[in-house]
């Protein structure tokens, strides 16, 4: 209970900065319909937009903006040696992982609930219906995506050309991620009418791979942090 | 360890005689050879995914420096193998599925593993003072990854040959699929040692910088 | 420029099958490019060009572990020859 009141502490530090800056809400959302329309101005034919691939776009967003976030979390961090005060803090180091989860989950969520309506009202796809459903797939990527991310991003802290290796490790160790999110989205946004059958199936793997790497991540957090 | 080196390229240049005494595949014909190339590699390829895991999960938790030569040395050697791998399976389903790439479960397993230890060799390298203890981390996730992008790519799309075929080679094809593996794992712990012994001096000579610098 | 013969050997093993490969098969235009194509490749240069592939790569692997391991030990052989100098700073420590 005390590492859970330590995290809430720490992820409450960030909303304040962002509540009183919406630094990085803003431009990570602004980033992220800007993909949607990059990918809309490449996908559209004849003023429609191919079938099933609105799924695909949304998660593209996420995952973009979703770097962009991890990033600039850290930096501000990183530029003020905040981390390293948080790290000698009197409460146990993954406390501080989870603190900086739930942020990232915070915002890269925020970012997603402006991306979902936007790209179904861009594609041509009744998000209404689905909603329940579609928020349970969303949150619990971006927790898979956040998990692996909120680690790596942390441990790059103090490497060189953090900015470039960050996507470049975060990309090809969350595919799980992306695809059981992508099938999971266009499973419940088939035109006729949402597929639980199938999008039950991709929730178990987001829900696996959530429960294995968060475990993994609050177990060597505290290793990998050593200096 | 030259030795072990020798042995085994002997034993790899041998395999074609082996292979090509080995019965015809009925239904792929010659292309089938391929077969005994390609497999023997995607199984040292995760073999030396899983020792690197499991050495950089050994570096985090215990800080032996022995360990963390195993997990850089088993991690390079995964992208060694792994493009093998890659290179040989397009030419096989040029042939068998008239398309030199396709979006099928086994091959695009290997493709995002080969991209997580490409990953994890550019952040050794570029990452700076530090990366060892991130790498062996990259390592431990990449291999924790192994059985989710199994899953989910599986489930996406299967058009590869099943697991089953190992088991039900006939006589014949079955000697040389296995002096196959047998010469690849022994490639395998050669260049391990080798990698290994390259690290292990890398670190006497910065030892030996430090030294010098101390003065 | 021992080197540079042995990958340029290493390269022509590689390309000549895949040459002829690639006369074998514009010498027609099949009607369904996918699958007929494929049929009637030649299979035997494949397989030789696979095989080759995997040679080309483990020798290129152990070669620059040599090359890396070459660079170490002659950095290492000039630090001792700084370190062990006569009348360099290693005589003060003493």
């Amino acid at each position: 209970m005390k590492i859970l009141a330590a995290a809430w502490l720490i992820a409450r530090k960030d909303f304040t900065i962002e509540a009183r800056s919406r630094e990085i809400i803003a431009t990570a959302a602004f980033f992220a319909v800007a993909c949607v329309l990059v990918f809309a101005f490449s996908l559209v034919r004849e003023g429609r937009a191919p079938e099933g691939v609105a799924a695909g776009v949304l998660w593209i967003g996420i995952a973009f903006s979703g770097t962009l976030s991890l990033a600039r979390l850290f930096e501000r961090e990183r530029a003020h040696d905040t981390l390293r005060t948080l790290l000698l803090a009197p409460v146990e180091r993954p406390a501080v992982y989870l603190g900086k989860l739930l942020a990232v989950v915070m915002l890269m969520a925020a970012v997603g609930a402006v991306l979902l309506p936007f790209t179904g009202f861009l594609f041509d796809q009744g998000v209404i219906g689905a909603a329940p459903g579609l928020a349970l797939v969303m949150v619990l990527g971006i927790l898979g995506y956040a998990a692996v991310g909120t680690l790596f991003a942390a441990m790059l802290g103090r490497s060189r050309s953090r900015d470039v290796l960050l996507p470049v490790l975060l990309y090809p160790m969350t595919v799980p991620v992306l695809i059981a999110g992508v099938r999971a989205t266009a499973a419940l946004l088939d035109a006729a009418g949402p597929d639980w059958a199938t999008a039950r199936l991709w929730i178990g793997v987001l829900a696996a791979f959530d429960a294995v790497f968060v475990t993994l991540a609050l177990w060597t957090f505290e290793a990998v942090m050593e200096e | 360890m030259n030795l072990v080196l020798l042995a085994a390229a002997a034993m790899f240049a041998a395999a074609p005689w082996l292979i090509m005494r080995a019965p015809q595949e009925a239904t792929m014909g010659l292309i089938q050879k391929i077969f005994y190339f390609h497999v023997p590699a995607a199984f040292t390829m995760f073999v030396s995914a899983f020792v690197s895991g499991i050495a950089g999960a050994m570096y985090l938790f215990r800080r032996s420096a022995r360990a963390e030569r195993v997990c850089a040395a088993a991690g390079e050697l995964v992208v060694i193998f792994g493009a093998i791998v890659l290179l040989t399976g397009p030419i096989w389903a040029r042939k068998a599925w008239g398309v030199w790439w396709q979006w099928d479960a086994r091959l695009t397993i290997t493709l995002v593993m080969w991209l997580i230890f490409v990953a994890f060799l550019l952040l050794r390298k570029y990452g700076g003072p530090g990366s060892e203890t991130l790498s062996a981390a990259v390592a431990l996730f990449g291999m924790a990854n192994v059985p989710f992008v199994y899953w989910s790519v599986n489930i996406w799309r299967t058009v590869h040959p099943t697991t089953n075929v190992v088991p039900s080679l006939g006589p014949g094809m079955r000697e040389a699929f296995w002096w196959c593996v047998s010469a690849y794992l022994l490639f395998y712990v050669a260049l391990l040692a080798a990698r290994m012994k390259l690290e292990e001096q890398r670190a006497a000579l910065d030892e030996l910088h430090f030294e010098v610098g101390a003065e | 420029m021992r080197v540079m013969r042995i990958a340029a050997a290493w390269l022509l093993a590689v390309l000549t099958p895949a040459v002829l490969l690639a006369q074998q098969t514009s010498d027609f235009v099949p009607v369904d490019p996918s699958m007929e194509a494929a049929e009637k490749l030649p299979a035997a240069p494949m397989v030789m060009t696979a095989y080759a592939l995997v040679w080309l790569i483990l020798i290129g692997y152990v070669w620059s572990l040599r090359r890396r391991q070459a660079r170490i030990e002659l950095e290492m052989a000039a630090l001792r020859a700084r370190v062990n100098e006569p009348d360099g700073r290693q005589a003060r420590r003493d």
